[in-house]
């Protein structure tokens, strides 16, 4: 487990009472994420195949999970940790990979159209920087791999 | 102190002790020391042979001191202190467990560890005096707060033992929490049975006298002879006269069963206790049962959620104990009722221990649904039913329920009568508001000597357990309501000519025994002292001994230890053992064989908390080489803060010696539990290597 992103010590105080689940808004229309079972899964030790899987993805974090756990364990927290790591470990092809190297060099993960330019200046907004240094601290900070 | 008379005696149990250790010449060594009057060895000093030659030398040689160097002093004690000499002048050495049985390879070594065991009993002997218990007159009278289901028994357990008792109620009537209940649980009898029975019992007994509308406003005194004063408020009462009468009662001892209050679920915003009509309480429900004739047989959809705020790390941490059997009762009551009701009970973990699984067995059978899952929130229809959505962990899927009525399970807490007593007798409670001692191994005692816990004031628990605990307190009781209480010498002395009032002791003594006398001495109440002695630790001006163990004892107990006795290279460690479990941890080191280093030599202290910083100091500064403080792990204190105590005065000795340029090490904590004798053997060992890695204590005198 990565101590560093998620309290397993909190973690393991997990009653199983399923709460965090009946609550789920995601789990009403997708029965197949349970965080129940995530949190389940983490203390197994099954923290890879969660990492590549695409249920961490899913949650909305509407804290509901977090708010009601009997256990104070901040359950939308610890999603958003996977998704940390699993961008930590982002593989160096596919979707996410190349949004992640789009997102490095340009700041963003669409490139702007000239729709959008248009729409900014009918709003009145500033024109978009093409400048990624804030990006690039960010991704210093989450120690992302670029 | 010339003319005092010791007598040695050496046993060699059966030979075995004598295998090791030199008895002969140590016999021999001890007959020149000053005050021995007699030497003797025998095989088997416990045998009725043995007690008979002691017995026989006492007479012969006048001995007013006995010293056995024979197996530890925690074994044979009932043999060894009926000697016909105060049991307070015979002193103990511990030749068998921690001298021969754990240097079986090293003769020599347990030998001269054996002659410094000797040579410090025998300085400590010299300073012993003979101690009488003394015996404090006390009342027959007790009193009960709280006229629960509880109390009522508590009171006629004490009455029917021959107490005198004052049962007193802060509400108008007796009864408690029970009289608002409609069915006890695993009989499903009515209360009321049992309370009308109570009641005409209370009636009958011209031992018991009933206050209601009253409460305590203070205590004082000690137990035997408590002074309470109790006020009584309203004139409605059963029996109580007039109004705002406040009088005082003389108690030898005080049962608290101040009971408990339902957790209100207002705060769990999301099941809409208060907002939605259908969703009550477990207590609510009783209320209806009781008071709605067709209350039961009208419900067709009912659910039940358990642990609500119980387990809840936001609310009440703790499992409220009751909860599963009640929601169990209640829906086998709507069950019986109506079979067509739909009865669910969304739990996470049904708790029926014993006789009460056979209770949920029923509830099974009787076509209850269990589903294993606690709703995140309730929901309100239009139609004004209550739609619980679960996700059934068991079948692995979302399951809906449409109620017409949602009972949620809530717990107990601590109720306000227990927190308005606590603060108005100064009693400790644990982190839930419940009034405390050690649960383990003391469960009815309160924190404070002579004040007894009875029913939910101590934990939740349900009727049966309420009444049994009432039971238990009052056996505890009683031993302060016989007339006279006879208390062991073994409490603190405060010096008062060494004493400048600063307070510590008062402050320290987890069971406030210490209290001012005129010129604001400390004085201890012995009956509320359980002689564990911190306070004697405590004193920054040594002034507190214990009646068995005192400053001067440990002191000239230092001066007379040889800090060379193993020879000039090799540590002496001084071991402090707490009684209850590192000294006996080290015993069983020693009757299991595991091999422990010479080097240290142990003090038996009533709890690590007894030591004093001072001593600690002197040793070092007399040249032993490491000290060894050891006590129970934190929690398992039977002092409390014992421990605890101990390692934060370490550290200051520790600091200490640091400024003075002295290795901080030479001072250590261990936490011993008293089934660890390998931990205990593995730490003096480690121990021992580091202090010679150290090398010598610069203040050991050549």
């Amino acid at each position: 487990m990565n101590d560093e992103l998620i309290d397993g010590e909190q973690l393991k105080c997990c009653f199983h009472c399923g709460k965090c689940t009946s609550g789920c808004e995601v789990n009403r229309i997708d029965p197949s994420f349970q965080p129940h079972r995530l949190l389940h899964l983490i203390g197994m030790g099954a923290l890879d195949e969660l990492i590549n899987g695409d249920a961490i993805w899913k949650c909305t974090t509407c804290f509901t999970c977090s708010e009601r756990c009997p256990q104070r364990i901040a359950v939308t927290d610890i999603f958003w940790s996977l998704r940390a790591l699993a961008f930590r470990s982002c593989p160096t092809s596919g979707l996410l990979s190349a949004q992640k190297s789009a997102l490095f060099k340009t700041g963003r993960l669409y490139p702007a159209t000239v729709l959008d330019h248009k729409k900014r200046e009918k709003a009145g907004l500033p024109a978009l920087s093409e400048n990624a240094t804030l990006v690039s601290r960010i991704f210093d900070a989450a120690k992302a791999d670029r | 102190m010339s003319d005092i008379k010791i007598g040695v005696f050496l046993c060699t149990c059966e030979g075995e002790i004598e295998k090791t250790i030199a008895l002969d010449v140590l016999a021999q060594e001890a007959s020149g020391r000053p005050g021995v009057v007699s030497v003797r060895k025998d095989s088997c000093l416990c045998s009725e042979r043995g007690i008979g030659a002691i017995r026989e030398d006492i007479d012969k040689f006048g001995l007013d001191r006995v010293l056995i160097a024979a197996c530890s002093p925690a074994m044979k004690t009932r043999e060894f202190t009926d000697l016909g000499i105060n049991k307070y002048l015979v002193e103990r050495v511990n030749f068998r467990e921690q001298c021969s049985r754990c240097h079986p390879d090293n003769s020599e070594n347990a030998t001269k560890k054996a002659r410094a065991l000797l040579g410090m009993s025998l300085e400590k002997i010299r300073y012993s005096k003979a101690l009488e218990p003394v015996t404090v007159p006390a009342v027959k009278t007790a009193l009960v707060v709280g006229g629960g289901v509880a109390g009522i028994n508590a009171a006629l357990d004490l009455a029917g033992a021959g107490a005198e008792v004052f049962l007193i109620e802060k509400n108008p009537h007796l009864g408690g929490k029970v009289s608002e209940l409609h069915r006890y649980y695993p009989r499903l009898c009515p209360p009321s049975c049992g309370l009308e029975l109570m009641f005409s019992k209370l009636e009958s007994n011209p031992r018991i006298h009933v206050l209601t509308s009253s409460e305590v406003e203070n205590l004082s005194g000690s137990p035997g002879n408590f002074s309470i004063s109790i006020k009584t408020t309203s004139s409605d009462a059963i029996k109580s006269p007039e109004k705002d009468q406040v009088r005082t009662i003389i108690a030898g001892a005080v049962v608290v069963a101040t009971g408990w209050e339902p957790f209100d679920p207002t705060p769990l915003t999301e099941y809409g206790y208060g907002r939605f009509e259908k969703v009550i309480t477990n207590l609510d429900f009783e209320k209806s049962a009781r008071e709605q004739g067709q209350f039961l047989a009208q419900q067709k959809k009912t659910a039940f959620i358990q642990c609500v705020g119980s387990r809840d790390e936001r609310h009440l941490p703790y499992c409220s104990d009751v909860c599963c059997m009640v929601s169990i009762k209640q829906a086998l009551l709507l069950k019986q009722a109506n079979p067509d009701n739909e009865v669910t009970i969304y739990y996470n973990d049904i708790r029926t221990p014993g006789e009460y699984e056979a209770v949920y067995r029923q509830a099974r059978a009787s076509g209850i649904q269990f589903i294993k899952g606690i709703p995140s929130e309730l929901r309100q229809d239009a139609r004004g039913k209550i739609s619980v959505s679960v996700f059934d962990l068991i079948a692995g899927e979302r399951t809906e329920f449409a109620a017409d009525l949602v009972v949620l399970a809530t717990g107990m807490k601590a109720s306000r009568g227990t927190t308005q007593l606590k603060d108005a007798i100064c009693l400790a409670t644990n982190k839930d508001d419940f009034i405390e001692s050690h649960l383990q191994c003391h469960p009815q005692d309160s924190q404070r000597e002579g004040i007894f816990t009875a029913g939910c004031c101590r934990a939740p628990m349900d009727v049966s357990r309420s009444i049994e605990s009432a039971g238990a307190a009052t056996a505890k009781a009683l031993r302060y309501l016989q007339g006279e209480i006879a208390v062991s010498p073994d409490y603190p002395v405060v010096d008062i000519l060494k004493c400048d009032r600063c307070k510590r002791c008062v402050e320290e003594c987890p069971f406030k025994a210490y209290s001012y006398d005129d010129k604001g001495f400390p004085q201890v109440d012995i009956l509320k002292c359980r002689a564990c002695g911190i306070c004697m630790g405590g004193c920054p001006l040594g002034a507190i001994s214990l009646g068995e163990l005192s400053m001067e004892q440990l002191s000239g107990m230092l001066d007379v230890l040889d800090k060379s006795y193993l020879g000039e290279d090799e540590p002496v460690v001084l071991g402090f053992l707490c009684k209850n479990d590192a000294y006996r941890a080290a015993d069983d080191a020693g009757l299991e064989g595991i091999p422990c280093p010479s080097n240290l030599i142990s003090i038996m202290v009533p709890c690590s908390g007894a030591v004093n910083a001072m001593i600690i100091s002197e040793a070092i500064s007399k040249g032993v080489d490491g000290i060894l403080l050891a006590g129970c792990p934190d929690k398992q204190c039977h002092y409390l803060q014992g421990s605890a105590l101990a390692k934060t005065r370490l550290a200051d000795v520790s600091n200490k010696l640091k400024e003075m340029y002295l290795e901080p090490e030479r001072v250590r904590f261990a936490s011993i539990s008293r089934d660890d004798p390998e931990k205990f053997a593995a730490t003096v060992k480690e121990y021992v290597e580091e202090l010679k890695q150290l090398g010598k204590n610069p203040l050991r005198i050549q």
